[in-house]
């Protein structure tokens, strides 16, 4: 098994059942909008956790913004297509999963980010608990 | 549930829902150890070596911070989780620095309540899995 996997860029390039590194990219990005406000709460706080998290430089950062503002996919979708990517696999969930909790207490954590974390935390994980 | 493979240590201080908790607790868990403050939490965490280390972050003597901020040193990969209604943001910046990533929302849902305890027995068993494949 892969020792403990920091960011989702390491995690891409481990998993080879991934076949769209951007789509995994903007997904996983529009995943963590939906638990914290990545706007219009510390954005450069965020802005340098997402680059250091997905391997990317401001322009990179800056197209995949903006294909957050064109997201159309709800949550469940998201989790959905995450999930096949991980090959179902449970470890790779889970280190998955840690990334997004650092992201959910990133800037002090508020009750509405953690709650946003758990409920995609248990869809992720629910049947193995 | 796999909680049934994992022992806890629950340090509360209020006497009513320490009683509720562990009660709850001894249903689903394999071991139950329970202290009133953070000193005591230490000293049964050193004595027991749980798995798993669930607190209030409000406590006199020594709080919940200060505790897992104790174990963290002793353990720096203990899983622990801190009960919170999030109404204190300084405890919860503390808290991220010590290094804890799971909190209990107050007032308790029982089933976000052991979904977040399965899912802390589930990074422990991740966990393991990796020192083991380390040798």
């Amino acid at each position: 098994m892969e020792k403990n996997l920091k960011n989702i860029s390491d995690l891409i390039s481990k998993q080879a059942s991934i076949k769209n590194e951007e789509k995994f990219k903007v997904t996983s990005a529009t995943l963590i909008c939906s638990i914290v406000d990545v706007k219009n709460s510390n954005a450069e706080k965020f802005c340098s956790l997402f680059e250091k998290n997905f391997n990317l430089d401001k322009e990179a950062f800056n197209r995949i913004r903006g294909e957050i503002d064109n997201d159309k996919l709800t949550i469940d979708e998201k989790v959905h297509y995450i999930k096949e990517e991980l090959g179902g696999n449970m470890f790779q969930m889970m280190q998955y999963l840690k990334i997004l909790n650092k992201f959910a207490i990133a800037d002090g954590c508020s009750k509405e980010n953690y709650t946003e974390f758990e409920k995609i935390r248990d869809k992720f994980l629910k049947e193995f608990y | 549930m796999r909680l049934k493979n994992y022992s806890i240590l629950y340090i509360e201080d209020e006497e009513t829902t320490q009683e509720l908790i562990k009660e709850i607790l001894e249903i689903e868990c394999k071991e139950v150890f329970v202290a009133s403050d953070g000193q005591e939490g230490l000293a049964l965490y050193q004595e027991k070596q749980p798995d798993i280390v669930l607190s209030d972050i409000a406590m006199p003597n020594m709080d919940g911070l200060e505790m897992s901020e104790a174990i963290k040193k002793i353990n720096p990969e203990q899983p622990i989780a801190l009960f919170t209604a999030f109404s204190q943001s300084s405890y919860l910046k503390k808290a991220a620095q010590i290094g804890i990533a799971t909190y209990i929302l107050k007032p308790l849902d029982e089933e976000q309540f052991f979904n977040s305890l399965n899912y802390m027995a589930l990074e422990l068993e991740v966990s393991r899995a990796e020192t083991e494949s380390r040798g």
